[in-house]
């Protein structure tokens, strides 16, 4: 009964109440009993409650009795809800046919909302937008639904005022539902055609893979294709979330839900896949797949030699839930043995650094996080250089480019100067500007992502009071003047300092992170000279004299004792630091390039 | 089993004041507390002596607090039970603490005739404003006093602690007080840099910015002044802190940075004996309340023998002496050490004269960094 079912998403801007609201239909249509609420029951990870976002997608499948006496099963997707995501966030939408927009009564419409709300439109989606946060007092909703209208086009008073919070509107929004989304589409019969919305590592059951079925039904012990991958697979176990697993032995065209195979790797059925039978597949596969690529890299070590073999482990075990995350071996002169990691994006390294570091118990010592260069050598071989060091000599360079995003920027009109000053300083290209109303103002920006990935995103904040959002999305390659400096400490290069930079910028940098050693490096045995340098010229140089005095004055029989505790504590301190020759260089310092203040 | 002598310790934690540097445990007098205090102590020398009979000990030092609180004939007892229980050598040298302010004629008298033959006495500063900002009760005339009482009692091994280092103190002002220091003829002199430790009032007046204390360098320049003044008034030193006429250096420290043995009884009192350290409670009330059959000693550590390795070589490169590697404790374990020496011979911290490694003026400077890379090396890599 196709008719009686609603495939949704919610699109929110972080802490707009994406969750709250998630966990009221929950409750209001019984899919949860309320002793059973955890708060914001669909962000399961730690991380995700801690920083009010949600990493990965999971949908939950609700029963509902509308009005209209009829029962609908109401399938919410959930979307991951960061910038680092937008593919992922696509291809969830590309799972429904409806969204709910959910704007903060008292913010208006945010940067990232906008884009994904954009990618929703395109998808044919029906919007319903919900006006949340009436209670609050700062609450403007007759300004929110404006915006709506002017952004969607949809008449101010279709948008539906409520609280997530006090439960205000949540049957409104459960009828607008059922009444303004349409109910899919798909014949059972026709040859298997399912979306691949999420797919994660269970270990229990292994890789478990989330499908939209678009036509066709999925059976316990099918043999399934993917059609990407080319992999194939046998079905063990098909069921939905209610939102606790529930097996149902078949998914029919229409609806949502999961199947097992015996998957080793999330490799093999990735995100935006087309599922379909193996002996009778269907004729072509849905479009929008990517194969997605991290955008940054950086290296990561641990801090404690011994430490190697974990960190393999616990690198293997998170790729086991992540695709999107790639990592492999590297050799650095100066903090030896590690890996060169790629990410989605900042965020997305920001996540899994501290994951490492809190599930895994690791001290980590990581590198400036770098863009993909590309580089056309003087002999016609192109070569993508995700690490500095690895940058040929510059006689050996026939072109170089770099990565370019498009920037969408909302910001208070009042700070528009200076979200402006940012980009043009970050070299970035202007595109359109439009004004939203509310005195906001949605403006573009093609920028070098090595221009981004360092502190853009909280310079960007600092330059509106934090009340402008942004949102990336990679676009293209473009030829760029670029020049590798290398940081030299007593005449040794230490390759995980080298940084790639505009030439414009190359001396100034070079300066400001020279300055910026000498303060994270402390004083030693010996002098420390510091030399920032591009090729075999020096543009900037520093000393950290000597210490000079590092004694304790008085050492008689009880003062031994506390002399060895001291002498525990200083080697504590000591485990902090990478030996570089014969410096001792503190982990800090391997990402003083995000730390200058220019 | 030590072949070399070793130094008994007394700690007794009356005083008058607290200083606002000091970390020890301290107490406020009363008779009653001080005749307890010794009574436990007398009977704690009692109980560990036949522990300590194959022991020979050359000294017997009296520190605080101020041990010249204590009645003198109280001070007294405890000697004579010393002499009674351990074989104290005839010329054992047996040193008290004493502040100038209460370092009176009977009481310098007193000492004397108890068989004390070395005063150390804590004159600190030279400086009004100086012993102020220590929390010291004395004036700077009590000091030239106390000397001349010491003396005329009979006390020839005196020695004079000076501490530098202070906030505001100048090389002008520092060169005076260590004229002054030098007037008074001392036998003996220690000079330690200002230290703010963890729970004192000078530690909290730091923290809180009511006090700020010279940098690193600036104290590292008033030390070398320090050792430039001491060594032209013709003392030699002995160890990083501490200055002596030849044939007065004070032989109870030595067994510290020597790592011989030593007991030490009172309350926050360590002993060390052959790689165990072990140390009496820190509360008074606790010291005088010990149940009968409790432990002597609250906290125990027995070294491995790598730390006791560690220990000899970094308390033995405080000193002039120096260490020798084939009279250090450790045995084969002492290889361990010879390429963290060579690296801080190569960055000149230590050098080696002969069969001995003694650190250089700069390394005296940064002990504690040679600490770190003897019992660490190469942590981090």
């Amino acid at each position: 009964m196709l008719s009686h079912i609603r495939n949704f998403s919610i699109i929110a801007h972080i802490d707009h109440g994406k969750s709250t609201l998630a966990d009221r239909l929950l409750e209001f249509t019984g899919s949860v009993e309320k002793r059973e609420m955890q708060d914001q029951l669909l962000d399961d990870m730690d991380l995700e409650r801690e920083r009010g976002i949600t990493i990965k997608a999971h949908a939950v499948r609700m029963t509902y009795r509308a009005k209209d006496g009829n029962e609908y099963l109401l399938n919410m997707i959930d979307t991951p809800g960061h910038v680092d995501f937008t593919y992922e966030v696509s291809r969830s939408l590309a799972a429904c046919e409806g969204a709910l927009l959910v704007v903060d009564a008292t913010q208006g419409v945010e940067a990232q909302t906008l884009a994904t709300l954009y990618q929703a439109v395109d998808l044919d989606l029906e919007i319903v937008p919900v006006i949340n946060k009436i209670d609050l007092p700062s609450a403007d909703v007759t300004a929110a639904q404006l915006q709506v209208e002017e952004m969607v086009g949809l008449p101010a008073e279709d948008a539906i005022p409520a609280s997530a919070k006090m439960g205000i509107g949540i049957e409104d929004i459960l009828e607008a539902i059922v009444h303004r989304i349409p109910p899919p589409t798909g014949a059972t019969d026709a040859p298997l055609k399912a979306l691949v919305t999420d797919s994660w590592y269970d270990n229990y059951r292994g890789v478990v893979v989330l499908v939209r079925m678009i036509e066709g039904t999925l059976k316990k012990g099918q043999l399934l294709r993917a059609m990407h991958t080319g992999s194939t697979f046998e079905t063990t176990e098909v069921g939905t979330f209610l939102p606790a697993i529930s097996v149902t032995g078949q998914l029919l065209a229409g609806e949502v839900g999961y199947f097992t195979a015996a998957i080793k790797s999330l490799n093999d059925c990735r995100v935006g896949d087309t599922i379909t039978d193996d002996v009778a597949p269907c004729a072509e596969a849905l479009p929008g797949f990517k194969q997605i690529r991290p955008l940054v890299y950086c290296g990561l070590y641990s801090a404690d030699a011994a430490q190697f073999e974990d960190l393999r482990e616990a690198l293997k075990r998170l790729q086991l839930n992540d695709a999107s995350f790639v990592f492999e071996p590297e050799t650095s002169l100066a903090l030896g043995f590690g890996f060169r990691c790629g990410f989605l994006g900042l965020l997305h390294m920001e996540i899994i650094q501290e994951r490492l570091e809190r599930e895994y118990a690791l001290t980590l010592v990581s590198t400036a996080p770098t863009v993909v260069y590309r580089v056309t050598r003087t002999d016609g071989v192109v070569v993508e250089i995700d690490n500095p060091a690895g940058l040929p000599p510059l006689n050996e360079v026939d072109k170089l480019e770099e990565p370019y995003i498009r920037a969408s920027i909302i910001t208070p009109e009042e700070h528009l100067g200076s979200v402006m000053t940012l980009c043009h300083e970050r070299r970035g290209i202007q595109g359109d500007m439009q004004y939203l109303g509310g005195e906001r103002v949605s403006v573009t920006f093609e920028l070098p992502l090595n221009e981004v990935i360092l502190d853009f995103h909280d310079r960007i904040k600092s330059a509106t009071q934090g009340y402008a959002s942004f949102e990336y999305e990679p676009i293209d390659y473009r030829l760029a003047d670029l020049v590798r400096v290398d940081i030299l400490l007593n005449g040794e290069t230490v390759d995980a300092l080298s940084f790639i930079v505009h030439k414009e910028r190359s001396q100034q940098r070079g300066r400001v992170i020279a300055e910026k050693m000498k303060e994270l490096i402390p004083r030693q045995m010996y002098d420390v000279a510091i030399q920032a340098a591009i090729g075999n010229k020096v543009i900037a140089r520093t000393t950290v004299k000597a210490l000079r005095k590092n004694v304790t004055a008085k050492c008689y029989g009880g003062d031994i004792t506390r002399k060895r505790k001291l002498l525990e504590k200083q080697k504590a301190g000591k485990k902090r630091m990478k030996q570089v020759g014969s410096v001792e260089v503190p982990q800090e310092a391997f990402l003083a390039v995000l730390r200058v203040d220019e | 089993m030590s072949t070399s002598t070793a130094g008994i310790y007394l700690a007794f934690p009356f005083c008058l004041s607290h200083c606002h540097y000091c970390s020890n445990p301290a107490a406020r007098y009363s008779d009653e507390a001080a005749a307890a205090y010794t009574a436990q102590m007398a009977a704690d020398l009692q109980q560990v002596a036949p522990d300590w009979s194959d022991h020979r000990f050359d000294s017997l030092f009296l520190g605080g607090g101020t041990p010249t609180l204590m009645p003198t004939h109280q001070l007294q007892r405890l000697i004579q039970t010393v002499q009674a229980h351990f074989d104290l050598t005839d010329d054992a040298e047996i040193t008290s603490e004493a502040n100038p302010d209460t370092l009176t004629t009977p009481v310098a008298e007193g000492l004397r005739s108890i068989g004390i033959n070395r005063i150390s006495i804590g004159a600190q500063s030279f400086d009004e404003g100086g012993l102020t900002q220590l929390g010291r009760l004395h004036d700077t005339r009590s000091v030239p006093t106390a000397v001349a009482v010491a003396r005329a009692a009979g006390f020839d091994n005196l020695s004079l602690d000076l501490i530098y280092g202070r906030q505001g103190q100048t090389t002008e002002g520092w060169s005076k007080e260590l004229a002054q220091a030098l007037s008074l003829a001392p036998s003996h002199l220690s000079a330690y840099a200002l230290t703010p430790e963890e729970g004192t009032v000078l530690w909290q007046m730091v923290q809180s910015g009511t006090v700020q204390l010279p940098d690193g360098d600036a104290t590292g320049r008033l030390y070398q002044q320090g050792v430039a003044a001491l060594l032209e008034g013709g003392y030699h030193r002995y160890e990083i802190s501490n200055f002596a006429r030849p044939g007065f250096e004070c032989r109870h420290n030595q067994h510290y940075w020597q790592m011989d043995d030593w007991l030490g009884l009172g309350i926050g009192a360590t002993s060390h004996r052959d790689g165990l350290h072990q140390m009496q409670t820190e509360q008074l009330d606790d010291y005088l309340d010990r149940p009968e059959q409790a432990p002597l000693f609250l906290f125990s550590e027995r070294l491995a023998a790598v730390e006791r390795l560690h220990e000899a070589a970094i308390f033995g490169l405080r000193t002039r002496q120096g260490i020798r590697l084939d009279q250090l404790p450790g045995g084969s374990d002492v290889a361990q050490i010879i390429t963290p020496l060579k690296r801080l011979i190569d960055a000149g911290l230590v050098t080696r004269i002969g069969q001995t490694h003694v650190a250089t003026e700069r390394g005296l400077l940064l002990h504690d960094t040679i600490g770190c890379e003897l019992a660490y090396p190469g942590v981090s890599t």
